[in-house]
């Protein structure tokens, strides 16, 4: 039994945690009371992140399409992605990162879509933009005197809900905008906004927020509808010098941003409407886009398990987890931090750079 | 039943306090109806967690009526109720309930008088006290 | 050895020197492991820096000067270690007090062999959150933790070294006052002799360079003097004069947690309006039952449809927190943990002592100290 820390990968609040592993192989966590973000505190997701590594449907070998997906070699399957690739025009060629990859495999990816001349590459966003304003760290918001927050925050990002009960015990003021009814974070604050939309709250309600903002207030944002609504956010921050964090949904969402282009659900769709090869590096795009991937004529996926967009796809890499590469994450206040080896990928799967390292090379592109 | 009466959720025990609750009614010996009755084979089945959700789904009340002790029909079902009651009376004031909202008692299959003694007590204990307020709220 | 009290110390020149008070717990560590008593030692090394414990099991003899040195900020628990990752192995473990209770507890509950573990005890005082350490060195000793080099709690007072050497105390009671200091649950905690062990070892009445060991079972009183025998450890009584302060320590230390228990658990308690603020942020993620080292069952109650509650707000405390405490508060150890990952910040462990405490008064049941299981699922006929 060997206890070693990482980063938890669950959400971009980049918690420190302790992953047992026995064996080779890991078997849970142990909290990691050291790591200042969270002191040894974790969510659900956070202390069951190491299921990702012993889950089921991991990808153990490369996969290729016959008639179904059936198991198959890196020789057979990384010489059919690469005589497809070369098959098509760049401006056929979609490229899809994720908020998932390490920064390190995100500038690898990028270079790799450059090399070959593809222009359409990007990774899925939600409804947050690209932004390089200046972002409040943890402390400002347990420091705050008064936090507007739109979205279910104690129950979607606790560590960051911890800091709000902190800063609540501290005094502040806590308003919560959000659709449902009821929500945890709308329970512990003073004021519950229910709203159809953040563009209602913004233009019904946001004018006499404004009011009480000043520079000990901090504005966090996990919610939006639209990506131009994080400007109107901004703007209120920055007429009232309070502080804003965004609250993105991956652990490297912050860092992948500075990278690759940011894609909302539509962009994603426009821009695979009109691609024939679509290769995504780590992001399980099916689950939310499935019938917008089936009009694809080739797919190309790197994945550590066999999730929706793998069984779509026509040829399958099996990748590693976090903690089986090194690189880093970029979590939501700008803070990287280093996630360090600890396994061996399973089987013959490797990490993602490797993998794309190993396609570039057949295609004498020199990364 | 008007909204104002209490609720009382009664865990009677198969054997014994089941039994009295039929003598009572067999013999038409009036008590009151705010009584919902579950039953259970031994009052030693019940545990606190049961005690727990009847508060949380609103009893005003909760009754648990076992053997006589010595006339467990397993014969030991009833002691380890009677250490699990002792483990409710403290539990229930650390969630604003006021213990005497929970009420056990042993009552035989032939003591049907005892039974609605008890019930109409009971009773007239929570109409007292008023239907539960509890300060926690969704 | 016929007194059940020794000092001892390292006979290992590397042990000696870099172990706490002589190297007399590294050193029997040292024997089991030698001697394949043992398959393996559990304790606590040092991570990225001194506030960092990271539990760590020795399997070869000569790593054991990993693990030399006693921290204070590392408030870790070993029972569920044990019992989840470690039960096929013949084990040494260095326990606190409350590592031995959680034990205890497990091994009654058929969840660790008692017969496959040693259980070294370590005296505990009490233990410090890394974060409120690196906080308060920051405020009160005006120093940079990086700067820190040992850090130690003796007499009352947290002292820390710094690399020129010198030293750096302040008062706990005055850090407490503070809100610095002990983990509130170690505040209130009266076993710091963990007697539940197999033998005691600590500073307390030990002559400096010297580990003071209390030998409590014939397990202890075994590996202690094979230990002396095979050349590991060099052992000589002590005199009365000492064996007499370290129970002078220990009353009083006793004595200040139980007026801590008054504190916490009764004049500064929070009240029902408090817990309800409290349990509405319950988020319903099961750190405290997940870290709980009682709280083992495969299939959990709290999971059950019937008491859970689906929804966006938290669950009601009565069918969460209630019927957790239902099930376990009687033998809670308050080693804390709880308290300690839950995010939210809800003073958890406060209402589990509280509970105990009730239980304890009324059945004479001592969580962790007792030999018998509560009393509560006895089929006892009284």
């Amino acid at each position: 039994m060997k206890l070693t820390h990482t980063i938890c990968p669950s959400c971009s609040v980049g918690c420190g945690i302790n992953l047992i592993t026995q064996k080779q192989e890991a078997v849970g966590t142990y909290p990691y009371k050291r790591y200042p973000i969270n002191e040894g505190k974790s969510c659900k997701k956070g202390r069951e992140c190491y299921g990702m590594i012993t889950e089921e449907k991991r990808l153990l070998n490369p996969h290729i399409k016959k008639t179904s997906l059936v198991g198959s070699n890196w020789d057979e399957s990384l010489n059919l992605a690469v005589s497809k690739i070369k098959s098509y025009e760049p401006e056929e060629i979609g490229i899809i990162g994720s908020g998932n990859c390490t920064n390190e495999e995100c500038e690898i990816l990028k270079k790799f879509a450059t090399s070959l001349g593809a222009e359409n590459i990007g990774y899925p966003a939600g409804n947050f933009p690209n932004f390089d304003f200046e972002t409040g760290n943890l402390n400002d918001v347990e420091n705050s005197q008064f936090i507007l927050i739109t979205g279910n925050v104690l129950k979607e990002y606790p560590l960051i809900g911890r800091k709000i009960i902190l800063a609540k015990e501290n005094g502040a003021e806590i308003i919560t905008i959000d659709y449902p009814q009821k929500t945890t974070t709308g329970m512990i604050s003073d004021q519950y906004i229910q709203t159809e939309s953040i563009r209602q709250f913004l233009d019904d309600e946001a004018e006499k927020i404004q009011t009480k903002l000043n520079e000990s207030s901090l504005i966090l944002v996990s919610k939006l509808d639209n990506k131009e609504e994080l400007e109107e956010f901004h703007q209120m921050a920055a007429k009232s010098n309070s502080k804003i964090i965004p609250i993105m949904k991956e652990c490297n969402s912050r860092g992948a941003m500075n990278i690759l282009p940011p894609l909302s659900e539509d962009e994603l769709k426009t821009m695979i409407n009109g691609m024939n090869l679509l290769y995504i590096v780590g992001d399980d795009l099916a689950s939310q886009l499935g019938e917008t991937l089936k009009k694809v004529d080739f797919l190309i996926t790197q994945s550590t398990t066999l999730n929706q967009t793998a069984l779509l796809s026509d040829v399958v890499f099996p990748s590693a987890c976090w903690v089986e590469k090194t690189g880093s994450f970029t979590n939501i206040t700008g803070n990287t931090q280093k996630v360090q080896q600890i396994l061996p990928p399973p089987g013959e799967a490797m990490d993602d750079a490797t993998i794309i390292m190993k396609i570039a090379e057949k295609m004498e592109i020199d990364l | 039943m008007s909204e104002k009466e209490p609720k009382i959720i009664g865990f009677c025990c198969n054997w014994c306090c089941y039994g009295g609750a039929d003598t009572a009614g067999t013999a038409r010996m009036q008590y009151p109806p705010n009584v919902r009755i579950i039953r259970v084979m031994c009052s030693g089945r019940i545990n606190p967690s049961m005690v727990l959700k009847a508060f949380k789904e609103g009893a005003d009340g909760v009754f648990v009526g076992g053997c006589h002790i010595g006339d467990c029909h397993y014969d030991a079902g009833n002691y380890k109720w009677r250490r699990r009651a002792k483990f409710v009376e403290d539990l229930l004031p650390e969630f604003g309930i006021d213990e005497e909202r929970f009420r056990f008692e042993w009552i035989s299959a032939s003591e049907g008088e005892k039974f609605q003694k008890t019930m109409e007590e009971f009773y007239n204990k929570l109409k007292g006290l008023g239907s539960l307020q509890r300060s926690f709220s969704k | 050895m016929d007194s059940n009290y020794l000092l001892a110390r390292a006979k290992d020149e590397d042990l000696l020197k870099k172990g706490e008070c002589g190297g007399a717990v590294s050193s029997i560590f040292q024997y089991l492991l030698d001697s394949n008593l043992v398959d393996g030692v559990l304790n606590l090394s040092h991570g990225e820096d001194i506030y960092d414990g990271v539990p760590t099991l020795i399997e070869d003899s000569k790593d054991l000067v990993q693990t030399c040195g006693s921290l204070h900020c590392a408030p870790t628990m070993f029972g569920d270690l044990i019992r989840k990752y470690l039960q096929d192995m013949n084990l040494a473990v260095a326990v606190k007090p409350c590592d031995a209770m959680a034990i205890k507890e497990l091994e009654k509950r058929h969840q660790i062999d008692s017969d496959k573990i040693y259980k070294v005890g370590l005296n505990c005082g009490g233990t410090v959150l890394p974060i409120t350490a690196l906080k308060m060195i920051e405020l009160f000793y005006e120093v940079d933790p990086d700067d820190v080099v040992k850090e130690e709690i003796d007499k009352g007072k947290f002292i820390i070294e710094l690399a020129d050497g010198s030293h750096k105390s302040i008062e706990i009671d005055e850090l407490e006052e503070k809100g610095y200091g002990r983990r509130v649950n170690c505040q209130r905690c009266e076993l710091m002799i963990p007697r539940n062990a197999d033998i005691a070892c600590g500073n307390w009445g030990a002559e400096p360079g010297w580990t003071f060991i209390e030998i409590v079972t014939e397990k202890g009183r075994e590996i202690v003097e094979n230990a002396h025998k095979n050349g590991y450890l060099e052992v000589k009584t002590p005199p009365e004069k000492l064996v007499n302060i370290r129970e002078k320590i220990e009353g009083v230390m006793i004595k200040m947690a139980r007026k801590f228990q008054d504190k916490y658990l009764e004049e500064e308690y929070p009240s029902l309006e408090n817990w309800d603020e409290y349990w509405n942020r319950c988020i319903e993620c099961y750190a405290c039952r997940d870290v709980c080292p009682l709280c083992y069952c495969r299939e959990c109650d709290l999971e059950r449809e019937y008491y859970s509650d689906s929804g966006e707000t938290a669950p009601d405390p009565l069918t969460f927190q209630g019927v957790r405490l239902s099930h376990m508060s009687f033998s809670c150890v308050n080693c804390g943990q709880c308290e300690d990952v839950c995010p939210m910040e809800i003073p958890v462990a406060r209402i589990y002592h509280r509970m105990q405490k009730k239980y304890r008064e009324q059945t004479g049941f001592i969580a962790g100290m007792s030999e018998e299981l509560p009393p509560l699922f006895s089929p006892e006929k009284e």
